[in-house]
């Protein structure tokens, strides 16, 4: 066994006798993926089914009879509820106002009308604010129908405009996109859920890259620790590579980052029912998650003077990344310049290729996740690697 | 090559030149010294003098600015492989796992140092016995007292039999029944043909155990030699410790000016001085001391030692 692999062993030594490295690796994810699932996890068992109310105001227009349809598909679909059909807008927003329903949307009077002559026409959708992700749901179904009432508009005015088309062929196009905009949208949602990691899984997921990053801390914290010990100093005067102390560090947390995601991801299958997806994707993504990971808690590791200060950076990185990729909130709740924001999170890149594993299509959907935690790894060993050669322990 | 009473030994560590700065401070300037193997060579200074700095230059664990360093007539550097293996280091703070046992701390340097197969378990054993961590050999280092931690640390640097052992005030913090230990360790190690270099800022190990001693003060080895030679250096002068209180600074001047009166120094509750003849010249030292304003309470006449030889050559005392 070389230099690195004998630091390795002692180092490992000492984290199986302080256990710390098992609690926070293991038994935390753990618990708190129970917690969250336990919590949260009727948002895709059933239990969680928006209530809205539907107010047609357009009674007898062929797109807002259109949209009605829709709606009523996605009712029917169990996806979600519609409790109440107010006569009134007042009515439904009464209704929302009271928090009787999650969002109430109203199609205006003259609405069909308003759409078929290119004019602009406005769908209604009253929230609640307390029920934020019903309300986003429902906004959602009305913006999907709007862009497609939207698309159809521009293709109608593209066509009379090219003087191709009579009024006959451009009244059966208007005819064949509201025929068609329920089945557009329904695909739409169905797109967007095979993406998309069952909320047991992705707790599991999100709270192991969550700790991982803590994990991997306790093998290259070690350097820090030789040296507030003085052990460095030995090890430095031993007839061993200076590169090899840095190396058996980097192999401690390897295996402890490896070995902690193992024992999560068949806890958490066994225990929460995950479903981790693809074994030889999933072991992909983990191996490279945890070069990631300890390439960044590595370079805080370089650069800090002692174990508290590296202990206090590396939580800010490891809950600051972690936020920013999602590890709390499915990503399909993210939106805005959040939902861009979260891609320089290594833990982002984790979840979406566990997300694309999860649609069955073979491990090749994970090469942009493999590639951008890649990219997070090898910029962070970089300047690891340079910033210990400056000290001396690279040599 | 050197011939000691018939024994012929080699030169262990040459060093030349050796020099060091950190920014504007020199900290180390043009030492050069050789170790013979068997010998035990002490670098005797102050604290801030420049010996760990020296010594780290020595170990490759510092890089040099200037001079060389040979062990056994290979040049060591921070990035030496097989020069390293010729040397123990035993550090100034202990360097030891607290939570490994000695016997773990014991194997993994080992086998960092190349120490395998059959020879590994024996000679762990025999090391425990030299320190007499035997008995504790099983417990983690922290719970050992803190002279039983320092026999661990010293032990460590014996492992693998270096030709060159280095010690960096191994006995600082140390109870005197460890500390007496240690030295007898030292002297052992050295009298089975191991080269030591020894730093210590106590005067007391320097002459026990050192055959050859280096003063060193502000980074340049000001004397070098066996003790008597160095005592030789003071020539007939006595050391006068006077026990005293009040003006201690005012009066330590006031003596130094006296002819007979080569250095004195305050410290420690009283006033160190080196004087030609001290019996002839402690009647004028004591009045010019008490006309200055101390009280002396007792005085002590010593023939010289390092410390005088240190106060002669630097103008302070050791533990300045």
């Amino acid at each position: 066994m070389g230099a690195a692999g004998l630091i390795a062993r002692k180092d490992l030594l000492l984290r199986v006798r302080d256990r710390s490295a098992f609690v926070l690796g293991v038994l935390a994810p753990l618990v708190l993926a129970f917690i969250f699932n336990l919590i949260l996890g009727d948002l895709d068992t059933g239990g969680f089914t928006p209530e809205y109310a539907v107010t047609n105001l357009d009674s007898g227009g062929e797109i807002a009879e259109g949209f009605v349809g829709v709606i009523d598909q996605i009712e029917s679909d169990g996806v979600i509820v519609i409790t109440e059909r107010p006569a009134t807008e007042e009515a439904a927003r009464s209704l929302a106002r009271q928090g009787d329903v999650a969002a109430a949307i109203v199609i205006p009077d003259g609405f069909s009308a308003a759409v078929q002559g290119g004019e602009e026409a406005t769908i209604l959708v009253i929230v609640d604010p307390d029920a934020p992700t019903s309300a986003q749901i429902a906004r959602s179904i009305a913006d999907g129908f709007a862009a497609e009432v939207k698309a159809a508009q521009v293709a109608i005015a593209a066509a009379a405009g090219a003087g191709r088309l009579g009024d006959a062929e451009i009244a059966a196009i208007a005819q064949r996109a509201a025929a068609g905009l329920p089945g557009a949208i329904a695909v739409g949602t169905v797109e967007t859920g095979k993406r998309e990691l069952d909320l047991a899984t992705f707790f599991a997921a999100s709270m192991s890259v969550f700790f991982l990053f803590f994990t991997v801390s306790f093998g290259v914290n070690g350097l820090i620790e030789e040296t507030q010990l003085g052990t460095i100093r030995r090890l430095l005067a031993a007839p061993i590579r200076a590169s090899s102390i840095v190396i058996g560090k980097a192999i401690v947390s390897f295996v402890l980052g490896l070995v902690a995601m193992t024992l999560l991801i068949v806890a958490s299958s066994l225990l929460l029912g995950a479903e981790w997806g693809n074994p030889v994707g999933v072991a992909l993504l983990v191996i490279m998650g945890v070069v990631a990971a300890t390439g960044m808690m590595m370079v805080v590791a370089a650069f800090a003077r002692t174990p508290e200060q590296a202990g206090n950076l590396q939580a800010i990185l490891a809950v600051g990344l972690g936020m920013l990729g999602g590890i709390f909130f499915p990503s399909s709740l993210g939106t805005g310049v959040l939902s861009y924001l979260a891609y320089i999170s290594p833990h982002r890149w984790f979840l979406l290729g566990l997300g694309d594993l999860s649609g069955g299509d073979g491990i090749s959907v994970i090469v942009p996740s493999m590639l951008g935690l890649a990219a997070f790894a090898g910029v962070s060993w970089l300047l690891a690697m340079w910033r210990f050669q400056r000290k001396g322990v690279m040599a | 090559m050197r011939t000691d009473g018939g024994r012929v030994s080699s030169v262990v560590l040459e060093v030349d030149g050796l020099t060091k700065r950190f920014d504007d401070l020199v900290a180390v300037a043009d030492v050069g010294f050789r170790i013979h193997e068997g010998e035990t060579y002490g670098l005797l200074g102050p604290n801030g003098a420049g010996k760990t700095t020296t010594i780290s230059m020595i170990a490759g664990l510092l890089a040099r600015d200037a001079g060389t360093v040979r062990i056994d007539g290979d040049e060591m550097t921070t990035t030496s492989v097989e020069t390293k293996a010729a040397i123990g280091l035993v550090p100034q703070e202990l360097a030891i796992y607290p939570d490994l046992t000695a016997r773990e701390n014991l194997m993994f340097f080992s086998r960092l140092y190349g120490l395998k197969g059959s020879e590994l378990g024996p000679r762990v054993d025999e090391v425990l016995e030299v320190i007499g961590l035997t008995d504790r050999a099983g417990d983690r280092a922290k719970e050992y007292s803190g002279g039983m931690q320092r026999r661990l640390n010293i032990g460590i640097g014996l492992l693998h039999r270096p030709r060159l052992l280095i010690l960096d005030e191994p006995t600082v913090g140390v109870d005197p029944q460890s500390r007496n230990a240690i030295l007898e360790s030292v002297e052992n190690l050295a009298g089975e043909g191991m080269a030591v270099l020894y730093t210590t800022h106590y005067m007391e190990e320097a002459e026990r155990l050192c055959d050859r001693v280096g003063i060193i003060d502000e980074g340049t080895i000001q004397a070098e030699g066996t003790r008597r030679e160095l005592t030789a250096l003071v020539g007939g002068q006595d050391r006068i410790r006077l026990t005293a209180s009040g003006q201690l600074d005012p009066a330590a001047t006031a003596v130094d000016a006296l002819d007979v009166v080569h250095a004195a120094s305050a410290r420690d509750g009283g006033i160190d001085v080196v004087a030609s003849d001290g019996g002839i010249a402690l009647p004028a030292i004591l009045g010019a001391a008490s006309e200055a304003g101390a009280n002396i309470s007792s005085v002590e006449l010593s023939e010289p030692d390092l410390e005088s030889v240190f106060l002669h050559l630097t103008g302070k005392a050791l533990r300045d």
